[in-house]
């Protein structure tokens, strides 16, 4: 008997649900990319967005039992993910703009020159997206990277559908004018 | 030419346009170059986003998983969850059942002690007496009539619920501290809840 993948994502949360670390375990490591995917494209650092995954799957596991079946965990999980890294941004403002002043332009440690290119292209796409209002970056964050849907991400934000259409709209505006401007300036293409 | 349909390009770039916005939307990209060229800008930016790679490097995630079954706390077993949601249930019952036995007893008392179920049962008058009621019965026992008797009886008694009354709040004020103690680490617990949601 084989089970598709949503009947054996089922069957992990169900096992996860009643305590079994392994089957947690197997729902983290299929997550775990596009979870710590978001949290660093929220905050730009490595670090911090490691341990934010780490607490949102800690507090995902220790709600667990709240978790509706039915319901998508992935989505349940960027909405955990986005909550703690804002919070952890709040909380901690001064390290976090320390942490984007630190961003160098170029990596210190020599690489070929078409990596070179790729490695700037991602410090470029990464400062802009920091430069964005937080409000704004969520949006942007959950759609490109997280892939949700407006509703989902309405849903994951609990703002309104025509919120997240508006502050998408206008993220995506400032974000076309500033890589403009910057990969420009690199002579750079958007692709 | 239909009016720009700048603000609804995002949208329609994602797929989340329908019926009539969509239309109207594909219509105006049909005939506007302007909002041609804007939605492909849009394009090329979903692309440079999803397409270009974090400048740094994350933990393999069977690494991560490794380090993070460690730190897995125990959670709190079926048993632990029914008994936290007994503590308010059972404190509410335990009241209403103490309230309504204590209300019956009186109310059977004041009407045995009037006569008023001496016809339906049998039972002899077992309610307490006060120390001024067997002082007061005891001394004019047979020169009082049976009317100032039984008036005298629901005093006694209203005068025995009093003081069961007293003897009660302890016990009530009791309960009231187990429900705001229940309620406090309730809303602690659900504010806990509600940053991870």
């Amino acid at each position: 008997m084989t089970f598709t993948h949503a009947e054996c994502e089922e069957l992990l949360i169900a096992q996860a649900q009643r305590g079994d670390r392994q089957a947690y375990g197997e729902l983290v490591q299929r997550y775990f990319p596009g979870v710590v995917r978001v949290a660093y494209r929220l905050c730009g650092d490595a670090d911090l967005a490691q341990d934010a995954a780490q607490e949102a799957f800690l507090k995902a596991w220790l709600n667990l039992h709240s978790f509706r079946a039915g319901t998508s965990l992935r989505n349940w999980l960027y909405r955990i993910v986005v909550n703690t890294i804002l919070d952890t941004l709040r909380r901690n403002t001064k390290t976090v703009e320390t942490a984007l002043e630190d961003l160098p332009l170029s990596d210190p440690l020599p690489l070929p020159e078409e990596h070179l290119f790729e490695h700037e292209r991602a410090q470029i796409v990464q400062r802009a997206l920091l430069s964005l209002p937080s409000a704004s970056r969520s949006v942007l964050v959950l759609r490109e990277y997280g892939e949700l849907s407006y509703q989902e991400i309405a849903e994951a934000l609990g703002i309104p559908l025509g919120t997240v259409m508006s502050r998408l709209h206008a993220a995506r505006a400032q974000l076309k004018r500033l890589l403009e401007l910057h990969l420009t300036d690199l002579e750079m293409k958007y692709v | 030419m239909s009016k720009h349909v700048t603000p609804w390009l995002s949208a329609y770039h994602d797929g989340e346009l329908h019926g009539v916005g969509l239309r109207r939307v594909e219509q105006h990209l049909a005939e506007c170059p302007q909002c041609r060229a804007e939605l492909e800008e849009l394009r090329m930016l979903s692309v440079l986003l999803r397409q270009t790679p974090p400048a740094v490097n994350f933990l393999r995630p069977e690494r991560f998983v490794a380090r993070l079954v460690l730190q897995l706390p125990r959670r709190t077993s079926l048993v632990v969850e029914f008994g936290w949601w007994l503590v308010p249930f059972g404190t509410l019952a335990v009241w209403l059942f103490a309230q309504v036995t204590s209300w019956l007893r009186a109310v059977f008392l004041l009407g045995l002690d009037a006569g008023l179920l001496t016809n339906l049962l049998e039972f002899p008058s077992t309610s307490l007496q006060m120390n001024w009621f067997t002082a007061l019965t005891s001394l004019l026992g047979n020169h009082l009539n049976p009317f100032v008797q039984a008036g005298l009886s629901i005093l006694n008694n209203l005068h025995v619920l009093v003081v069961r009354w007293q003897s009660n709040l302890l016990f009530e004020a009791i309960l009231i501290v187990v429900y705001l103690a229940w309620l406090m680490v309730c809303m602690a617990r659900c504010s806990s809840r509600l940053r991870t949601a």
